[in-house]
């Protein structure tokens, strides 16, 4: 199951902020009783009783100084089990009381309280903040899944006890024991009985999909972008071949005009030749739409109507004020109804244009003839589209980033996903273009099979040249600018911030880590960092996008229980809040902090760190000037890896984690994955030696 | 290479002065910081180049500082000023209000018997005087009588005594609960033999400051106000006084081994014993050898030429599994080596991060083993344990934290050191075997922590511009 994390700032009424965090601590915070190892949750927030909820923490995020100090807000942060309305529900119904008690104290919450639930959900889920990076140490494994795995650990043991004393120093198979664990396991719980019931641990671990395929998938792309950068490598490296398919095709496609330069074979004319294609292909298609008016008539009108509704609905949103239900508010509502189903006809019309225009194509000749024009062309959509469609849909949770004071009016919102949206429309059209183009030629000018394979083929081949050259200067004056925006950002860097080595030499206030390591924090403890993100729209959209790649591998690679190599973390999330303003990082891991942080600086994921947190500084109390995160290299080296100036920079910009409940305070980060290796090596066919193993990881 | 100004550095950094039996660790208070000052500067302290040259030297005398020490000598501020956070907050920190047991406390175990307000020095029992700096003086034959020398009275030197720690090291080498000790040392780079595999061998800036350390970095200097260089040449000094209970750890063995025969060449209880420890009382390690038969009984491990390189182990392409040397034996523990991971080499790179110069001495008199009532038995005895390191955070208490007291170290699932550990309900451990791991159960609280301190152990021309400053 998808482990969610559920993450809401409120703002806190003024002067409110030392009452509310005295009244955390000494009403909300749960007490630890060591002699059961468990937490004894207060009466008005049984944080025990959401069965979907593995850790909560509540905290207050003030700041200490700073020329313009920003408004104080509460945090209330949640890893939970299946979707959040269902554990807002949940922790409404259980915790309504100590809902009302805290979020008294906040900005906006409606005074009714828990009486009327849904205002209570909605204002909760509106300030509803999207983690901009999402790391889960142990991934799809429910709470259930974690204690009862730590259940049959135990059994096991217990079991392997028994045999150690009747066997004392009778010899006994690894068989033989392997054989009595599997039964102990299967057998029906007896009466009395505390373990329970451990039949479940025959069947196989559900695996999500994303571990089992993410890296295949990471991997596959990256041999389809090496194959097709090789194709094209040899293709213009061929120009014999290059010419000969140019030329046959010379009739039908856009006049590449390259013939001469392949001829003459010097790469810097092919270059020049190359950068004149995109425009040849644009107006090769602008003559298409005009001998196929009808067609392109049609196609534009169902567009045309989509965007008319899209736009209709935006305008109705941004009329819109929540909460007032008035008879304007229902015609209002009723119109933005009438819109989205009218986007959603005019979708269907779309949908079946193409539908109906890639039908007339001759299947079967395109598959015969035209493979490698089909691979390429394929492969194309795929490498531009596939990123784009992922860019967009991190973009989609952008209105929600940026919520979380609720300043992000209603207007912003519907502006954000009516870009959104449109954005998919062009990108679905695009990749729609792409596929039947070719065929929408061959299709009209009845040719040889012969010659549409060749159209086909240099279609793919100088469609992927095009882009690949456009792509290589875009990059190139990319580089170039991000050069010279670097070299001018460090300067101002250097005027505006102090180094954070004199952070070493600040004492901080200890009471704000206080619960680290001891308690319920023995094994896992928490960290809340918040920080400032440095000025600049060119930053804040690089640290956007350093965000994103960064989820991206937290998604697709890092899927395994190991960051790097960093195995302690249980939940990390990263979030732009405050509107690009500041960062905040939200971590839960094992063990101690010093040593947990020892483990991202010596690993590899100190690039990823360093070129995410580099984008950041933070007023400390007894500095008078800002002071910057330990200074990078390149964005990516150095930086955290000075390990005194960076923990001495994490430990200024940490808050106090005031509330903390853990579902399983017990068990490591580490000991769920052994865990789950025993249960998935217990009924499974294993040699000697994995047996042997098998039994000793059994501790 | 960096070559080390042995001539400015103390000469316990480089030598743990083992010719010199006879030890007195001083604690003291500065009475008054000006006399306290010229008194400083007038020591005949011992530097690392001396240590150099053995045959001559039959005293060597080297100080070192606390946070407190430093304001009451009158040149140390508030601010930390570079000097790392653990030390200005001291091994046992002041409790916040409403807190039963301190974050540092905590970390190190030293809670239940080992509660600072139990310590017989440096803790928080009331009517301790706070430590301000500590003397080390080893001797060849009475440390007690070179103490006198370089102390005496109070109205002239300005330093009162407030505890005088005696100790020694056994010809022998052996601790007090019979194994031999002190044989994993770091090889400072540029200094000592050095392991061919280089097992053994630490950047200089782990255990001095003003040296690069493993990871390349310059650390950041102490400072004090007069004196900005301060920190150049010195380490901190993390000393601990560990009561041993002799007697509880004899008859826990003698308690679980009865009815078993030996094992490994050996009886089942000294098997046992060397199952906790990760070594056969000589000094063998049990990755090397896990049977006893193979090692014979004048063993001269380390005094051989080539001696060395059988402790040359490595636990990933030896023991992985621990099926010879347990994962949660002492030495396993204090220094797993290159075991904690799947890459042996990133495994072993990290460890060297956590690594401990340790120059611990005996105190008590050794345990009759042969007649367990002789009057002898009742004393106390154990282990002042002193380590240097250039960060006490990422090194003494990384160890004693996320190794030793680690309930989770290597994928366990819930016990601690056997020797030293925290004790909590049943304590465990786990002896990995084929085909059924062992546990050993209701571990006593064999090591009992009574005092502890983190002291600077600065540079001896740093020492000399303390005296010189003004206050
Ligand atoms: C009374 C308490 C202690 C006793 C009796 C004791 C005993 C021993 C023994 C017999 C050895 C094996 C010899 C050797 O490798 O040098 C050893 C190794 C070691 N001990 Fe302890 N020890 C005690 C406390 C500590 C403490 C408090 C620490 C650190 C926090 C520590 C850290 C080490 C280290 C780092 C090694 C070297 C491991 C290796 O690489 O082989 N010991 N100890």
């Amino acid at each position: 199951m998808q482990q969610r994390g559920l993450v809401i700032l409120t703002p806190i009424k003024p002067g409110q902020v030392d009452v509310l965090r005295q009244l955390l601590r000494s009403r909300i915070d749960p007490i630890w009783d060591a002699q059961t190892g468990q937490q004894i949750c207060r009466a008005g927030m049984p944080f025990d009783r959401l069965h979907m909820l593995h850790f909560a923490c509540i905290a207050v995020l003030d700041e200490d100084g700073g020329d313009a100090p920003m408004d104080p807000c509460l945090l209330f942060e949640a890893t939970i089990d299946g979707a959040k309305g269902d554990f807002l529900d949940e922790l409404i119904t259980l915790c309504g009381p100590g809902l009302d008690l805290i979020y008294s104290h906040c900005e906006g919450y409606p005074a009714s309280g828990v009486a009327l639930p849904h205002l209570v959900k909605s204002y909760l889920g509106g300030h509803d903040v999207v983690p901009s990076i999402q790391y889960q140490g142990h991934p799809g494994r429910t709470i259930s899944e974690i204690r009862g795995e730590d259940g049959l650990r135990l059994k096991l043991l217990k079991t392997l006890e028994g045999i150690r004393q009747q066997t004392a120093d009778l010899p006994i198979t690894r068989t033989e024991i392997l054989h009595r664990l599997r039964r102990a396991v299967i057998a029906p719980p007896e009466d009395g009985e505390t373990d329970g019931d451990t039949r479940w641990a025959t069947e196989k671990r559900a695996e999500p999909i994303k571990t089992r395929w993410g890296r295949i998938l990471v991997v596959l792309a990256a041999a389809a972008f090496g194959l097709l950068v090789a194709g094209v490598g040899i293709w213009v490296s061929a120009p014999n071949a290059a010419e000969y398919f140019l030329c046959m095709n010379q009739p039908l496609g856009p006049d590449t005009g390259c013939r001469a330069a392949f001829a003459n074979n010097g790469a810097g004319t092919v270059l020049v030749a190359m950068s004149a294609w995109p425009f040849q292909w644009g107006g090769w298609l602008l003559s298409l739409i005009a001998e196929e008016g009808e067609l392109f008539w049609t196609a534009a009108a169902a567009v045309a109507s989509w965007l008319t509704a899209r736009g209709l609905q935006y305008l109705c949103e941004t009329q819109t004020k929540p909460g007032n239900a008035g008879t304007g508010w229902l015609l209002l509502q009723a119109a933005r109804w009438a819109a989205v189903g009218l986007r959603a006809m005019a979708l269907v019309a779309i949908i079946g244009f193409g539908l109906t225009n890639l039908g007339s194509v001759q299947i079967p000749n395109w598959i015969a003839y035209n493979l490698a024009g089909a691979v390429l062309t394929g492969a194309l959509v795929l490498l531009v589209g596939l990123p784009a469609l992922l860019f967009l849909r991190y973009i989609r949770t952008m209105p929600s980033l940026d919520s979380s004071f609720g300043h992000a009016t209603a207007a912003r919102r519907a502006w954000l996903s009516l870009a959104s949206d449109t954005l998919w429309l062009v990108m679905a059209i695009l990749t729609w273009l792409l596929l039947v183009a070719a065929n929408w030629v061959t299709g009209y000018a009845s040719h040889p099979p012969g010659m549409v394979f060749m159209t086909l083929v240099t279609w793919g081949v100088s469609g992927t040249l095009s882009v690949l050259f456009l792509l290589a200067l875009a990059s190139a004056a990319v580089v170039l600018w991000l050069l010279s925006i670097g070299v001018r950002e460090q300067l101002f860097d250097n005027r505006s911030f102090e180094d954070a080595t004199v952070l070493t030499d600040v004492a901080v206030d200890a009471s704000r880590f206080a619960r680290e390591g001891h308690g319920v924090n023995k094994v896992q403890n928490h960290l809340i960092s918040v920080s400032r993100i440095k000025p600049g729209r060119l930053r804040l959209l690089r640290l956007r996008f350093v965000t994103f790649v960064v989820n991206q591998m937290c998604v697709w690679w890092f899927t395994r229980g190991e960051l790097g190599d960093v195995r302690d973390i249980h939940f990390l999330r990263w979030i732009i809040i405050d509107r690009g303003r500041r960062l905040l990082f939200l971590d839960t891991y094992q063990g101690s902090w010093s040593g947990y942080l020892d483990a991202f600086i010596d690993s590899g994921s100190v690039h990823g760190l360093n070129a995410i947190w580099s984008h950041t500084y933070q007023y400390v109390r007894g500095v008078p000037r800002p002071v910057g995160f330990p200074r990078t290299e390149c964005m990516l080296l150095k930086g955290a890896r000075d390990e005194r100036p960076f923990k001495a920079a994490v430990r200024a910009s940490q808050k106090e984690t005031t509330v903390w409940y853990s579902a399983y305070p017990g068990i490591g980060g580490v000991n769920i994955i052994t865990n789950s290796r025993i249960r998935d090596d217990l009924f499974r066919p294993l040699d000697t030696a994995e047996t042997d193993r098998l039994i000793s990881t059994i501790r | 290479m960096e070559q080390v100004e042995w001539s400015d550095v103390q000469g316990i950094v480089r030598r743990g002065f083992g010719w010199l039996p006879q030890s007195a660790f001083v604690l003291l208070s500065v009475a008054d910081p000006a006399k306290a000052r010229h008194w400083l500067s007038r020591l005949p302290l011992t530097s690392g180049a001396d240590a150099g040259n053995r045959d001559a030297m039959t005293v060597a005398v080297n100080v070192a500082v606390t946070f407190a020490g430093l304001q009451a000598l009158g040149v140390g501020g508030t601010s930390p000023d570079g000097f790392s956070r653990e030390f200005c907050e001291g091994i046992a920190p002041p409790l916040h209000p409403g807190d039963q047991v301190s974050r540092r406390s905590s970390m190190l175990g030293d809670v239940g018997p080992n509660d600072p307000h139990g310590w017989r020095w440096g803790g928080l029992a009331t009517g301790t005087a706070p430590v301000h700096i500590l003397l080390l003086v080893f001797s060849a034959s009475d440390a007690s009588s070179d103490v006198d020398l370089l102390t005496g009275p109070e109205d002239q030197t300005g330093v009162a005594q407030i505890e005088r720690l005696l100790g020694w090291l056994p010809e022998d080498k052996t601790e007090h609960f019979g194994f031999r000790d002190g044989l994993s040392q770091p090889s400072i780079t540029g200094e000592g033999a050095g392991s061919p595999l280089h097992l053994h061998q630490t950047a200089t800036g782990e255990f001095l400051i003003g040296y690069r350390n493993e990871r390349g970095n310059l650390p950041v200097s102490p400072r004090l106000s007069h004196d900005p260089e301060f920190g150049r040449n010195g380490t901190y000094l993390v000393l601990r006084e560990l009561e041993q209970n002799v007697a509880a750890f004899e008859s826990w063995l003698d308690n679980a081994a009865t009815g078993h025969a030996p094992r490994a060449g050996m009886a089942y209880r000294e098997w046992l014993a060397a199952k906790m420890i990760g070594r056969w009382r000589n000094g063998a390690p049990l990755t090397r050898y896990p049977d006893h038969d193979q090692v014979s009984d004048d063993f001269g491990l380390f005094d051989a030429d080539d001696g060395t390189r059988s402790n040359d182990f490595f636990y990933h392409a030896e023991d992985r599994e621990g099926f010879r040397c347990p994962i949660g034996s002492h030495i396993r523990r204090a220094w797993p080596r290159d075991a904690l991971g799947s890459d042996p080499e990133r495994a072993l790179q990290q460890a060297r991060l956590h690594r401990l110069l340790r120059r611990g001495r005996l105190f008590g008199p050794l345990y009759d083993r042969d007649n367990r009532d002789a009057p002898v038995n009742a004393k106390r005895r154990g282990l002042y344990f002193a380590c240097m390191n250039a960060d006490i955070a990422s090194q003494f208490e990384s160890v004693q934290h996320n190794w030793i007291n680690n309930p989770k170290f290597s994928g366990l699932a819930d016990e601690r050191d056997p020797l030293i550990g925290e004790r909590a309900g049943d304590s465990c451990m786990t002896v990995q075997q084929s085909p059924v791991n062992l546990r050993l159960r209701q571990l006593d609280q064999f090591v009992v922590t009574c005092g502890g301190g983190y002291f600077f152990l600065p540079g001896l021309r740093a020492i000399q511009r303390i005296a010189a400053s003004n206050g």
